[in-house]
Parts: structure tokens; C-alpha cells; sequence
């Protein structure tokens, strides 16, 4: 599994020269900032940043690169636990239990769960990495747009368990989400929904959309409020509460390492990162003993969320490394840094410069090491907003997601998006339909219908054609087992506890 | 069989035997402003309106969407996604029409469609900042970012209550200050301004 040759020979490369080191903190530091700013990306932090690219050493800027993509993947939950507004899809579950526990005055221990967890996520998927980077790689080459399918439906059964107190309203909501996610261009030429607009072409802006619906819509309701969080007692801001929110994290390990597992699952499919959080998030409500606080303040939420989201790094690391695919904007932009250095990623490049791409993943794994020490200073700082009067907070908390909405679209359809979104948001939050269940139709609709067209046009209609395509059918296997097991679990239970007689 | 008409007025308290006005423990209290009873000699129908709109309003959109996909295309690759969504969102909506419209005996008590009540006060600071951002938007093209922020974060301020001028004055400057210097320096996007 391990080429001990070309491992000695990347820890040589790594230990070697201080120049890989030089980069790592102040890339953690940009991919952690430009995510806890609402609106900023990933994407946009790499791509401010590859002018120095060319001279840098490749190995070096690789890390550098990895280093913003660590350090992002966990600054997504801060703006999401203390502010409700996901900085990224990445982060959209996060918020689901991050937030009420902010309310709590828990914001501290939030944040120590998700940088535990997301730091977990991270080390997890990378050691998995090491192990596995090349049965994976012959693994992901099979997966097309049927497994796809399959894994969008499993994302969309997300939305029968975020159904709040009214299930059909749940369900309404959600469905609501995926028909407006489809406004646009189809993937056949029609256009959908538009009304003549010409920005809804490429669809409703979803991330404006989100945060409208999540944070502004929250935030309208927060009007009357003082501070986030109510009690000035818990409106501290301690470290020592942050650490015990890191420890606590290893109390729940089923929820974070099933969590890790399965965002580094999908991490390994294009488009996976962005539902990996809420993939990792049902799996863990879905096999919880008590799931009536998930959604409520229920650690095991964030847990989940943070790991998954974490873990799924490893995994789209491994389709860039292995085959050359990058699996979102973030690794995209990394293949420029390839092109720049005149390589291309995929087998060629596994079997010509494994000392480099060991070299990577076990640089990877001492940065998720430093990321404790950088996000738990970081998160610290960030505390400090619960400290800032709500009617001071309000109007500049959304009028940075206005502009970072504009950033994003480039145009004024990220703002106007986010502003009706918002009220949509509170309409729906009024009268008791589930947001998030809207959320998750909204980010999984292109996708689903994406893999869902595909997968007509490669069986031309027929059913029959999932029987040829085995990972497919292990995936929608697991996809009714774990919908079944519960339920399953709960009626084996019922048979097994004795008959008392009276 | 005679039907009368019984409307209740925004913000009215209820018993539950429907007459207003009554004294009874504050956790019970629930506020039904909206609702509309029709009141026969065995039936009472009650239909919450507010949220009878709301669902209309889910309702007409789903219909016009999948009727505009249809004309766009009526191929099944177009519709493959939504109108298997669009059939199911209708059927998720009748079925909570019985949550909305709720016909019960006359003797039975009133259904009660409780939501938190809105206080007069509270209800302007929602209306007042949704408004102001609507303002914002509408306006951040024209007058410029920096401009459109500034003025955005001093009426988000007054209407959610600061009163305090310094406070008024400085906290919308600088924010839109370093907000806007920011991003100008991190990201190469230009952003429309007044000045600059």
C-alpha cells in the first residue's frame, strides 16, 4: 500500500529546505480569513495568489495552496456558528446546530467542536490518503454520473429528515428549493424560469440565495434582541471553554469518525465536497439512539458536519493527485499551479513523482496539526462578535454579505438575490417550513438533475442499466440500508425485549 | 342553515371557547390574527388566511414553473427533475391544507394556529429592515458601494434604535471605510463607488 522508497524520499524533500515551511502558516492564516468573511472564496484566495505561484518551488506552492484549502475548510464554521451564515455550501449544515448553540451562549464550545472535528476530518482522510491514493484512484474512475445520481438522492433524503415539527411542510419546503435550483439554462439548451431576466440564465445565484435565506432572514427576527447571545453571563469569551469544546469532541467518536469517513467519501467525486457536510450530518441524525436534539444545539450536528467537511479535502486531493480531476473551484485553480510547472496530474504523474505526492500528504498532515494552534487563536478572536450590540452587528453583518454577494456574481444578481431570499427566508421561517430543507433542494438541484440526465442518455431510458454499473448498485445499497436501519434496528429491539405477562 | 361570518381582528386574544377578551394563564395564550370562521349550526370551519397566502403562493409557483418548463420543453430530459418535483410539491401541499382549513363541531373548540405573537414594536423593526435593505440594493447601483453602505448601516442603526450620534456617525464611516478599502485590496473585482 505505501512505497517506502518514495515516502523516505518526500519526508527528504520536505525536511530538506525551510522554504515549504515558510508558506504554510500565512496560507492557513488567508484560507481561514477569506472564509470567515461572508461572500469570500476559496477560489478567490487561490487565484489572488498565483502571480507568485511561478516562483515558488512546485512542491512549495502546493503547499502553500493546500495550506489556504485547510485553512478554509474549517474558517467556513465560523461565520456559520456565530452568525448563522455558511460561508460556504461546505458549512451549510454546520449551521443547523452551530447556531442555536451560539444562541446558548455555547459559541465558545461550538467552535472547539467544529476545529477538533474539522482538524480530526482533515488527519483522518489524509492518512486514509497515504494508504489508499491508488486502489482510490482506480475506484473514483469508475464513478459517472448514475453513482452521482445516486449520491445527489441520498443528499436529497436530507430533507425528509430536516422536516422540524411538520413533516409535510418539510418536505413541501424542500421540494420548493429544488424547482427554484433549476431556474435557468437546462443542460439541453431550455430555458426555465426566467421571466425574461437575463441573469437567471445561469440560475438563481445560490450562495446569495442562502445566505438571504439563513442569516438575513435569522437576523430580521434578532431585531429586537440585544446581543446574540442574551445572558451576559455567557457572553464571555473563553478559551478555556473553547478547549473544552476540543476535548469534549472525543466523546462522540461514532459521529465523528463516521462523519470522516463519509466525507472522505464523496470528497472523492466532483461536486461531492459541497454535500459532503450534509451527507455527513444526515448519516449521524439518521443513526443517532436521540436524535430530538439534533437541530436544537445537539454537538454531535457540528461534530458531524465539521468532520465530514474536513475529510473531504483527503478525498478530493486523491481525484486531483491521482487522476487530474479536480473535484471543485479550490482544485481547479490548484491545476493551474501544475500547468504553471508544465505537470499534469493523473497516473503519469502518481508513477513519475510519487516523492511528491507523498510529500504533500504528509505536509498536509502537519499543517492540519498547525491549524489547532493558528484556527484555535483565530477562533478566538472571532468570539468576540458575541460581544458586539445586535443593532450594530445587524446592519454590518449584511451589508458585508451584500457586497460579498455582488463579488461573487459579479453582477447585482448576488445582492438582489440574497434580498428577496430573505424574505422568503423569514415568510418560511414564520409559518413554520423548514429553511434548511429549502437550502438543501436549492444547492443539490443542479447536480441531481445533472447526473439524473446523464444517466437517461447512458441507458437510453432503461432501468436496467443500473444491473451494469456495480458501484452504483453498492451505493444505492447503502443508500436503503442506512435509510432502513433504524428503523430496522428499532423493530429487531421491539422483538427481542421479553413478553410480560400480566 | 344559516353560515355567519366571524373574522378576528389582528391581535385579538382568544379563549378557547372563541370569545375574546378572557383571562387565563400567559402560556396559553396564542394570538390567531387572520383567522376566519364560518360558523354553521353543527359545523365550524376555521381557515388560517396569512397562512392560506402563503401556501397559494407556493402553490401558483409551482404551477407556473412546471408550465413554463413544459412550453421551454416538453422533451422528458427537460422535465426529468421537475415535474416529478412539481407533481410532488402539490401533492405535499394538499396535504397541508388540512393544518390550514380546519373543520371541526361546533361545540368543539376553536383550532387554534398558534404562532408567536408579533408586538407592534417588534413587527416595525422586521418591516423597517427589510425595507431598508430593499432600499440598499435598490439604490447601491447608482449612488456607488460606498455611498449605498455608509447610509444602509446609519438607517439599520436608527431603525433598530441607536440614538446615540457619535455612535451614528463614526460606526458607519468606518465601517464602510475598511470594508470597502478591503476589499478593493484583496479582491480584483471593482466595485462601483461614488468616490473612486
Amino acid at each position: 500500500m505505501i512505497d517506502f522508497s518514495a515516502l523516505l524520499a518526500a519526508v527528504h524533500l520536505l525536511f530538506g529546505s525551510w522554504e515549504p515551511w515558510l508558506v504554510v502558516i500565512p496560507g492557513l492564516l488567508i484560507g481561514l480569513l477569506f472564509h470567515a468573511v461572508p461572500g469570500l472564496t476559496t477560489s478567490m484566495a487561490i487565484a489572488l495568489f498565483l502571480p507568485v505561484i511561478p516562483y515558488m518551488s512546485f512542491l512549495s506552492a502546493l503547499v502553500f495552496m493546500t495550506a489556504m484549502y485547510t485553512g478554509s475548510l474549517f474558517g467556513v464554521a465560523i461565520p456559520a456558528i456565530l452568525l448563522n451564515i455558511p460561508g460556504s455550501p461546505a458549512a451549510v449544515a454546520t449551521t443547523f446546530d452551530g447556531f442555536p448553540l451560539a444562541q446558548k451562549g455555547r459559541h465558545d464550545e461550538a467552535l472547539g467542536y467544529a476545529l477538533a472535528a474539522s482538524i480530526a476530518g482533515q488527519a483522518l482522510s489524509y492518512v486514509l490518503l497515504l494508504l489508499l491514493v491508488e486502489p482510490v484512484a482506480k475506484v473514483v474512475i469508475k464513478l459517472g454520473p448514475p453513482e452521482m445520481a445516486i449520491l445527489s438522492l441520498w443528499g436529497l433524503t436530507l430533507i425528509a429528515g430536516l422536516r422540524g415539527k411538520r413533516f409535510f411542510r418539510g418536505l413541501l419546503a424542500g421540494l420548493l428549493g429544488l424547482l427554484l435550483g433549476t431556474i435557468g439554462f437546462s443542460a439541453r439548451g431550455a430555458i426555465r424560469g426566467t421571466m425574461g431576466i437575463d441573469v437567471l440564465l445561469d440560475g438563481i445565484p445560490v450562495i446569495p440565495a442562502i445566505i438571504g435565506l439563513f442569516a438575513a432572514a435569522e437576523l430580521f427576527n434578532l431585531a429586537t434582541a440585544e446581543y446574540i447571545v442574551e445572558d451576559i453571563g455567557a457572553r464571555r469569551v473563553s478559551l478555556r471553554r473553547i478547549l473544552y469544546g476540543v476535548t469534549k469532541t472525543f466523546g462522540y467518536p461514532a459521529a465523528l469518525i463516521r462523519g470522516a469517513l463519509v466525507g472522505a467519501a464523496i470528497g472523492t467525486v466532483p461536486g461531492g465536497h459541497a454535500v459532503a457536510n450534509l451527507l455527513s450530518y444526515s448519516e449521524a441524525k439518521r443513526t443517532a439512539k436521540d436524535s430530538s436534539m439534533f437541530g436544537r444545539g445537539d454537538p454531535r450536528g457540528v461534530i458531524a458536519a465539521e468532520a465530514g467537511n474536513g475529510s473531504s479535502e483527503g478525498g478530493s486531493m486523491a481525484t486531483l493527485l491521482a487522476l487530474g480531476i479536480p473535484t471543485g473551484g479550490a482544485t481547479a485553480i490548484m491545476l493551474t499551479a501544475f500547468d504553471m510547472h508544465n505537470i499534469t496530474g493523473g497516473p503519469q504523474f502518481m508513477s513519475d513523482h510519487k516523492d511528491i505526492v507523498y510529500a504533500v500528504i504528509l505536509a498536509n498532515l502537519i499543517q492540519v496539526a498547525l491549524l489547532f494552534f493558528v484556527g484555535l487563536a483565530f477562533v478566538f478572536a472571532a468570539s468576540y462578535v458575541v460581544k458586539i450590540p445586535l443593532r450594530m452587528l445587524i446592519g454590518m453583518v449584511i451589508s458585508l454579505s451584500v457586497i460579498g454577494s455582488y463579488l461573487l456574481t459579479g453582477n447585482m444578481s448576488g445582492p438582489v438575490a440574497l434580498c428577496v431570499f430573505s424574505v422568503i427566508g423569514w415568510v418560511l421561517q414564520r409559518f413554520e417550513y423548514p429553511v434548511a430543507a429549502t437550502v438543501v433542494g436549492l444547492l443539490l438541484a443542479r447536480l441531481t438533475e445533472g447526473a439524473m440526465l446523464r444517466t437517461y442518455q447512458m441507458s437510453g431510458g432503461d432501468p436496467l442499466y443500473l444491473l451494469e454499473r456495480p458501484v452504483a448498485l453498492i451505493l444505492l445499497a447503502l443508500l436503503v440500508t442506512s435509510f432502513a436501519a433504524p428503523f430496522l434496528g428499532r423493530k429487531l429491539r421491539q422483538l427481542k425485549r421479553p413478553v410480560t405477562h400480566a | 342553515m344559516p353560515i355567519s361570518w366571524k373574522p378576528l381582528a389582528l391581535g385579538r386574544r382568544t379563549t378557547p371557547g372563541g370569545e375574546p377578551g378572557a383571562n387565563f394563564p400567559e402560556k396559553e395564550n396564542v394570538v390567531t390574527w387572520g383567522r376566519v370562521e364560518f360558523v354553521s349550526a353543527k359545523r365550524r370551519i376555521s381557515v388560517d388566511v396569512p397562512h392560506l397566502l402563503v401556501l397559494s403562493c407556493i402553490v401558483g409557483f409551482c404551477l407556473w414553473y412546471l408550465n413554463d418548463a413544459r412550453s421551454a420543453s416538453d422533451d422528458i430530459q427537460n422535465l426529468l427533475l421537475i415535474e416529478p418535483a412539481a407533481v410532488l410539491a402539490l401533492i405535499f401541499a394538499a396535504l397541508v391544507v388540512p393544518e390550514i382549513i380546519v373543520v371541526s363541531r361546533t361545540q368543539s373548540p376553536p383550532a387554534r394556529f398558534e404562532r408567536e405573537p408579533i408586538r407592534p414594536g417588534k413587527g416595525m423593526k422586521i418591516a423597517g429592515s427589510m425595507v431598508a435593505l430593499g432600499v440598499y440594493v435598490s439604490l447601491m447601483g447608482s449612488i456607488g458601494f460606498d455611498v449605498a453602505t455608509a447610509l444602509y448601516v446609519f438607517g439599520s442603526l436608527l431603525v433598530l434604535g441607536e440614538r446615540r450620534p457619535l455612535v451614528l456617525t463614526v460606526v458607519p464611516i468606518a465601517f464602510t471605510a475598511v470594508t470597502i478599502y478591503g476589499f478593493k485590496t484583496i479582491v480584483p473585482i471593482p466595485l462601483p463607488l461614488f468616490f473612486g
